[in-house]
């Protein structure tokens, strides 16, 4: 395949990897998507088939995960995707003590968060596999949360969480935006225990 | 009859920069969902074009490899693959700009390094073979031959 044109040679070997590339994810029994979807989760009154926000009921689950300790938040599934929970939801989870993760920028973060948040900023820390593995292994549900409305970040690092193991990750749609409009407990600076 | 080599030392650094993409490229073949989501972190492509990007970047590595290894297109395969390098020189340096501490993706999944300043000097070294070993005489794209002396 010696061309004469080194431009002809190198386009000829794109468009064969290009053909084999396709023709492998077609023949694959698990071919990605041709055309990739946003990353979006599940909403969680669609997982439980309730439509109520708040506090689990009497009659939910029973409680307990390894050794007969007391699930606090029995009510909450797993998933291999995130779970998305609206700000009543978030409410609810965060007077119950749920670990928060901020997955903004660090300085925005210092701006202001949610009060109890664990700065997580994705972009920073989406190739610390330690500190990923460390989060995925926490026993009791993650809620993730960033600046809402067009912000992935929280959606990303949700993902990764559940890559890296963990099943019960739930993502706050509306974000630090909608917690600070509503004017719920804030901090500002870095975390406070 | 003497018949002269070329200089094999361009060929050599051909074969050195096509297993290095051959490497690459097997790697990320093998987990193509996980390639994507290491594009997806790069925040450079719409997300409609990542899955396409992973399906088919890695079996053009991997072509442009054989061609240098099995000398088949030393010019094309060299100018593809440092034109590779150009462009992932590109999106680290970009990803370092912007303080992104992701997985390189260079090696696929399995490859623990994060984009950075070792990653964009790793690539330098790769886009230094692609220059150097590309054919500038008509007898660089041969392989290398031995002096074989004509017996008398």
């Amino acid at each position: 395949m010696n061309s004469t044109s080194p431009w002809g040679g190198a386009v000829v070997l794109v468009l064969l990897g290009t053909a084999l590339g396709l023709a492998t994810n077609a023949l694959s029994p698990k071919p990605l998507d041709w055309i990739a979807q946003p990353r979006t989760g599940v909403s969680l009154d669609e997982l439980t088939g309730s439509g109520t926000g708040g506090a689990p009921g009497a009659g939910d689950r029973p409680a307990g995960n390894e050794a007969g300790k007391p699930d606090r938040f029995s009510d909450i599934p797993s998933a291999e995707f995130p779970i998305e929970v609206d700000l009543d939801r978030t409410r609810s989870l965060f007077d119950r003590g749920i670990i928060l993760l901020d997955a903004r920028d660090k300085e925005e973060f210092l701006e202001g968060h949610i009060r109890g948040a664990r700065s997580t900023p994705y972009n920073a820390i989406a190739g610390d596999l330690e500190l990923m593995e460390e989060l995925a292994s926490h026993p009791e549900p993650v809620l993730v949360y960033c600046g809402g409305g067009n912000c992935e970040l929280s959606m990303d690092l949700a993902f990764e969480l559940i890559s890296n193991g963990h099943s019960r990750v739930l993502v706050f749609m509306g974000g630090y935006a909608a917690w600070d409009e509503a004017g719920y407990p804030v901090q500002r600076g870095e975390a406070h225990p | 009859m003497i018949t002269h080599g070329p200089t094999g030392w361009r060929y050599l650094l051909r074969i050195a920069l096509g297993i290095v993409f051959i490497w690459a490229a097997l790697s990320k073949i093998a987990d193509p969902a996980g390639f994507a989501s290491q594009i997806h972190n790069y925040r450079l492509l719409p997300v409609p074009l990542e899955n396409l990007l992973a399906m088919t970047l890695p079996w053009i590595e991997l072509v442009g490899g054989l061609a240098l290894v099995l000398n088949l297109s030393p010019r094309g395969g060299t100018l593809l693959l440092g034109g590779l390098c150009v462009v992932f020189f590109v999106a680290i340096g970009q990803a370092v700009a912007r303080n992104l501490d992701i997985d390189c993706g260079c090696f696929g999944t399995k490859d623990a390094s994060s984009t950075g300043w070792m990653a964009l000097g790793r690539d330098v070294v790769f886009l230094a073979l692609a220059w150097f070993g590309y054919p500038r005489r008509p007898r660089d794209d041969r392989a290398p031959v031995t002096r074989r002396a004509e017996a008398v």
